[in-house]
């Protein structure tokens, strides 16, 4: 049976616990783009999927003690959450930009040097088409397409 | 309930569930991941809206709110309600992070199509429906015509002041 309680500890405790570890409660605005880790998204989020398997594990047994087993579960996802999630799964370094075009372009002297394709900006001609896309991603993606 | 007239109810749930929680979450305002831009950008070559192309995009290439929409109603089925909409949450979130996704609309639309799901077994609506259900849903959007879907998907973020300013 499904206990809300057990959930509203495990909720409230990660919640309040995230805020003392000085997570802010919603990430900044834009959030689509923001990986700030706040104390509703993902912290409580987190704790409620937590309780959820381990109540299907089996591990509650509707007795007083599942108070303390959903506190306890509320305390490690916000220490998780805080210390260990960034590590477990890092931002990304790249972002989505189009590649920035240099102000001083190489001397052509260089570029026939070299024998290579590269164009006035210094980059590889065949880096990217005329949607600043790159060639590399777009065979990636067509493979995924399929 | 008539399990036709089910399917059918939690099919527009569905849709509308998670086409409103990504444009609200800004799907159609810009490419979440890499890929989600290659794909906006084809579809608009073929005719159909570059902001709807974005939306179908991060559907593509990320956990969104149609895969928290499904996995939610995956999980009630087999796991339980609202334990496996809960679980389901929990995964979307991480395979968002997998993707090297920062969005939370994933995670949302698991949790609000949980919230639907458990309110629909009052009146006889099943998991099972809301599977069948979100199967058709997503194939309106991304299995019959992409220049179509993407222009209804793009007036909709219109609509909602989500359109994208990118070119």
């Amino acid at each position: 049976m499904f206990d809300y309680i057990i959930y509203i500890i495990a909720a409230g405790s990660a919640l309040i616990l995230g805020l003392l570890l000085k997570q802010p409660l919603l990430p900044e605005e834009p959030k689509r783009q923001s990986w700030t880790l706040s104390a509703i998204f993902p912290t409580t989020i987190l704790a409620l999927g937590f309780t959820a398997i381990i109540s299907q594990l089996g591990y509650l047994t509707s007795s007083y003690l599942d108070y303390l087993i959903a506190l306890a579960i509320g305390i490690i996802t916000a220490f998780f959450s805080r210390y260990l999630l960034e590590r477990i799964l890092p931002r990304p370094n790249t972002a989505i930009e189009t590649p920035e075009v240099t102000s001083e372009p190489e001397k052509p002297e260089e570029d026939s040097k070299n024998g290579s394709d590269k164009d006035e900006s210094g980059k590889d001609k065949s880096y990217k088409d005329e949607s600043g896309i790159d060639e590399s991603d777009k065979t990636d993606q067509e493979e995924s397409h399929g | 309930m008539d399990e036709l007239l089910g399917v059918i109810i939690a099919a527009i749930i569905s849709w509308l569930n998670f086409v409103l929680i990504d444009t609200w979450m800004g799907l159609p305002e810009f490419p979440g991941v890499k890929g989600a831009e290659v794909i906006g950008r084809d579809i608009k070559k073929r005719g159909g809206d570059l902001a709807g192309g974005f939306f179908q995009g991060n559907i593509v290439c990320s956990p969104d709110a149609s895969a928290g929409t499904l996995l939610a109603s995956v999980g009630c089925f087999a796991i339980g309600i609202p334990e496996g909409g809960l679980i389901a949450a929990l995964l979307v979130y991480f395979g968002n992070r997998m993707c090297a996704d920062p969005g939370y609309a994933g995670t949302t639309g698991a949790l609000t199509i949980t919230v639907f799901i458990a309110l629909g077994s009052y009146i006889g609506l099943t998991p099972a429906m809301f599977i069948v259900g979100m199967l058709l849903a997503i194939f309106t959007i991304q299995g019959l015509y992409h220049p179509y879907s993407s222009k209804l998907l793009g007036k909709i973020a219109h609509k909602m002041g989500r359109y994208t300013k990118m070119e």
